[in-house]
């Protein structure tokens, strides 16, 4: 009997669903200058002059030109558009970088 | 027959009780699309990608030979009309991701293990119950380009960061994307200002 319960339980959870969310945050991106450039992270000035930091993963594309550029490329002073999307982990939302498309690189004062 | 009876009483209470189990959990929580399907519904969803190629079509290898143009021409095609939902490298956009169930992965084994035929007839016929609607058009011309799509499906696991960086300008785009590119492109190159002031409030304003 115990048993038929089980398989009950199990077939009506297979029904309802999960409940893991599938849904990702709309992509958006962040135009600014890098103030720190780290393997796994990213700190940016964005245009509006707010502070910015946005996640690196290995999925992270970087590129110049369009072409593939590398991790190692990115300076601080560098002006850079970054494709990301906002995620929640343990109940804090976090930017994560898609694409990183690196451009000039200004002087830092 | 009392020996039939009672299981069958038991097997009918046990299904009275799924049921409004299930109508309990619809009701309670309403039937969302964000989240993973079930395997019930994952199991449908390939049933009906299985249904969806006819028999002399699934083992029917690809008869457009890969030529460089060949290549070229499922490049562009895939950019235009594909990767809106499956993303330029395949592996979901996030509309894509949001449908149900959501779109797969095109770089793993799932859809890498199909026969070419199966991915020509998936992408003229489409899959129901899915979003994947129906591409041909019965045209030579038309299977012709969907079988430049089968070989461009196969080169997804290895694509070039080049290729994918390059089909960004083979989407399809809105006036308000196409300025939003043109302000990225000309902030990378120093055209305008690192950062822009913010307006001033204006006096009694709240």
């Amino acid at each position: 009997m115990t048993r038929r319960m089980m398989l009950c339980a199990m077939a009506l959870a297979s029904v309802v669903g999960g409940g893991v969310a599938a849904h990702e945050g709309h992509e958006h991106k962040i135009l600014g200058t890098v103030t720190m450039a780290a393997s796994d992270h990213l700190m940016l000035k964005d245009k509006a002059g707010k502070d910015v930091t946005v996640q690196i993963t290995d999925a992270t594309k970087v590129l110049r030109d369009k072409k593939a550029a590398a991790l190692a490329d990115i300076k601080a002073g560098m002006r850079v558009v970054v494709t990301a999307v906002t995620e929640k982990k343990d109940n804090v939302e976090r930017m994560r970088a898609k694409q990183i498309d690196l451009g000039t690189l200004t002087a830092q004062k | 027959m009392r020996g039939i009876v009672r299981p069958l009483l038991l097997g009918v209470a046990v299904l009275a009780v799924l049921a409004v189990a299930l109508i309990y959990a619809m009701a309670r929580k309403g039937l969302s699309t964000r989240v993973e399907p079930s395997w019930i519904e994952e199991r449908a969803a390939l049933a009906m990608r299985g249904l969806a190629t006819p028999a002399a079509v699934r083992n029917t290898r690809n008869p457009v030979g890969k030529t460089p143009e060949v290549l070229e021409a499922g490049l562009t095609h895939f950019a235009d009309h594909c990767a809106s939902c499956h993303g330029n490298d395949g592996s979901g956009t996030p509309m894509g991701k949001s449908f149900y169930p959501p779109v797969p992965d095109m770089r793993r084994e799932r859809t890498q293990r199909l026969t070419d035929g199966e991915l020509f007839s998936i992408i003229e016929n489409g899959i129901r119950l899915t979003g994947m609607p129906a591409w041909g058009n019965g045209t030579p011309e038309g299977e012709a380009s969907s079988w430049a799509l089968v070989h461009f499906i196969r080169r997804l696991p290895s694509l070039p960061a080049d290729d994918v960086a390059r089909m960004q300008d083979l989407n399809p785009k809105s006036p308000a994307e196409f300025r939003e590119e043109e302000e990225a492109r000309r902030f990378l190159a120093g055209d305008e200002p690192a950062t822009t002031p913010r307006p001033m409030a204006r006096p009694g304003h709240h």
